[in-house]
């Protein structure tokens, strides 16, 4: 089985140290395209598709290995062994912190560092614990996903606004982006919003870079001091970038911060 | 749309996002999934979301997102279409179409599982009757390497002793004795050797009941009968200690692995060996392709200083006949310590570490 063509891995750049960049649930790797021309330059950077996303081999999906966030971690851990990688830094997006800080229990030889963008390791209330969401939300988000997947005809809303003009985007790569198997994607959402890996945290014993956004309703801040305060060698950034997804709505404080953890770990090693 | 969801224009503009309006499913999809496709392409048409009224009301829309300008403060547009009752309409399709699916898929899953097992069977059926092949094999070769073999080196031993004590009589000269010397020594390594395989052989047959041990215990049982001074492993990282197996015999496995960095030792620097333990999640399937269940298993790592393999094919590290130093005689060390943590249903493993020294990893299942 061809692992790089499973998960539609690309390998680019021109540097030697290697910069991973795994996406989170709902989208695939060209959420990363404003973060990585600026790491082009200097570093390797390796991005892929989890199975059932993007351009990945959906044929490839088994229900029981991608049943657990694990069966991801799994998927991360042979990228970087088919393409031999050392010293990864990981940046993961959202579960792709968890799904990272799994890998790296496993396998922490692998791994210089992560960088855990918008993590959360329980998306669920907890006794003790404000993950954000009740049980409730959760159903409500796979009768939404549902709804989305019944094909609405177009004439439904009427379409009046200009679309602007990103030439750099191609109508195909418009087509193609997040674009999800339905059946996988609700199983990734059960995944990914059932998780509890809240002890999974004191495992890791790489060190890490948590971006905490301002307003993040899907990871709070009060997740974010709880991951700083679990991991052991952490380290957080507080972003003025709103909401759940910094690398594409504030790319440049995203790039300054990554550049800026990497240097002080340069100086420090 | 603000007085379908009963509020107040300053209760809103300036203070609520729109996120802020969403029920949580719909907030959740909406920012994982309809958000980056709106920063990426500059649009989105055809979202379904449902939206929050003051008084906790549901209210559907279908709606349309444009980014209106690439200025510095871009504006977004949106339409949207209240999708009450056609939501109504809809979710009773939607209803049906999910009982249908879902009857549907049952069913498919049904005969594949059923088409499945059929062939599970038969490649278990196959398999036992291989494995019965094996274990009569290996019972006549228990036998050969336990008696057959063992006979006829039993009687070279002692017709080269007959012969020893007649040229010490008759004095037939040196050379005839150093020779005579010779043979014996072959003949016992290899009766030696024949021993070991035998032990390695049918070690299956003589294992000890699973029970349950303490691996700092264990470590210090194994530092203990080693009695090497410098064997000192640091054990601050231990964090998990419960081990479940042949105690013994794995203990004798840590005797072996320490006894390795050992011997490996590098002269200029003091050995220093850290030995960890944690708890880490695997797929419980090696053998069984296409197979998941991800269970607890406790690896524990054996780390040192000292000089690495001098080969790195894992296959041949743990080797039936390997041997890496002189000392350690018939080589049979790594694979019996391999051959013991197989037969708990773990792994071992070994590699060198960048800038010196060799580490083992040993999982084994953990049952808590």
């Amino acid at each position: 089985m061809d692992v790089l063509k499973r998960n539609n891995v690309n390998v680019f750049g021109k540097g030697t140290q290697v910069i991973m960049f795994a996406h989170g649930f709902g989208c695939d790797q060209v959420m990363w395209r404003y973060i990585t021309p600026a790491f082009e330059e200097d570093y390797k950077l390796v991005l892929f598709d989890y199975v059932g996303c993007g351009n990945s081999d959906t044929g490839q999906y088994n229900e029981d290995r991608y049943g657990s966030l694990q069966g991801y971690a799994q998927d991360v851990l042979e990228i970087c062994n088919a393409l031999n990688l050392e010293n990864v830094i990981l940046v993961g997006h959202s579960v792709s912190s968890m799904i990272g800080m799994l890998a790296s229990i496993q396998q922490p030889e692998l791994f210089q560092s992560l960088i855990l963008v918008c993590p959360s390791p329980c998306y669920i209330n907890k006794p003790g614990y404000i993950g954000g969401f009740e049980e409730k939300d959760l159903k409500e988000l796979m009768e939404v996903m549902e709804n989305n997947y019944v094909g609405w005809a177009s004439f439904l809303a009427p379409v009046v606004m200009k679309n602007i003009e990103r030439p750099e985007l191609s109508q195909e790569l418009e087509k193609s982006f997040c674009s999800m198997d339905k059946e996988i994607t609700g199983n990734f959402a059960k995944v990914t919003f059932f998780s509890d890996n809240r002890e999974d945290l004191p495992k890791v014993k790489v060190p890490t870079l948590i971006l905490q956004c301002t307003q993040d309703d899907i990871a709070s801040d009060k997740v974010g001091d709880y991951v700083h305060n679990k991991l052991s060698k952490s380290v957080i950034y507080h972003m003025k970038a709103t909401g759940h997804c910094p690398h594409m709505s504030h790319p440049e404080e995203t790039i300054k911060c990554i550049q800026q953890y990497l240097q002080a770990e340069d100086t420090l090693a | 749309m603000l007085v379908h969801l009963e509020y107040e224009e300053v209760e809103v503009i300036g203070r609520l996002r729109f996120e802020d309006l969403l029920t949580g499913g719909s907030r959740i999809f909406y920012k994982t999934h309809f958000l980056p496709m709106l920063m990426m392409q500059g649009k989105v048409d055809e979202m379904f979301l449902s939206l929050n009224s003051k008084s906790g009301m549901e209210y559907p829309v279908l709606m349309n997102m444009a980014i209106s300008d690439n200025s510095e403060n871009p504006t977004v547009d949106a339409v949207g279409l209240h999708m009450a009752k056609r939501n109504k309409y809809e979710k009773g399709i939607l209803e049906a179409k999910q009982a249908a699916e879902k009857a549907l898929k049952e069913n498919d899953l049904l005969l594949k599982m059923k088409a499945k097992l059929e062939r599970q069977q038969e490649l278990l059926e196959q398999q036992l009757r291989e494995l019965k092949r094996i274990n009569q094999e290996h019972v006549e070769f228990n036998k050969v390497l336990s008696h057959d073999m063992q006979e006829p080196l039993r009687k070279i031993q002692l017709f080269a002793g007959l012969l020893e004590g007649k040229t010490e009589k008759e004095g037939v000269g040196e050379e005839f004795g150093a020779h005579l010397k010779k043979l014996q020594g072959l003949s016992e390594y290899s009766r030696d050797l024949l021993m070991r395989l035998q032990r390695y052989h049918s070690l299956e047959r003589r294992m000890n009941n699973f029970t349950t041990g303490n691996l700092e215990e264990m470590i210090q049982a194994a530092i203990s009968k080693l009695g090497i001074p410098e064997i000192q492993p640091d054990l601050t990282q231990l964090m998990v200690k419960n081990v479940r197996g042949d105690i013994p015999r794995l203990t004798w496995v840590l005797k072996e692995l320490l006894a390795n960095a050992y011997h490996f030792r590098t002269e200029d620097k003091p050995l220093f060996i850290e030995i960890s333990s944690g708890l880490i999640k695997d797929n419980y399937y090696k053998a069984v392709q296409d197979a998941y269940r991800y269970t607890d298993f406790i690896q524990i790592r054996i780390k040192d200083n000292s000089q690495g393999f001098p080969i790195k094919d894992q296959d041949k590290i743990f080797g039936l006949l390997q041997k890496f130093h002189v000392e350690s005689g018939t080589g049979l060390g790594l694979a019996y310590c391999k051959k013991i943590v197989d037969l708990h249903y773990g792994h071992i493993l070994t590699k060198d570490i960048a800038g010196g020294g060799s580490q083992f990893t040993i999982l084994l299942p953990y049952l808590s």
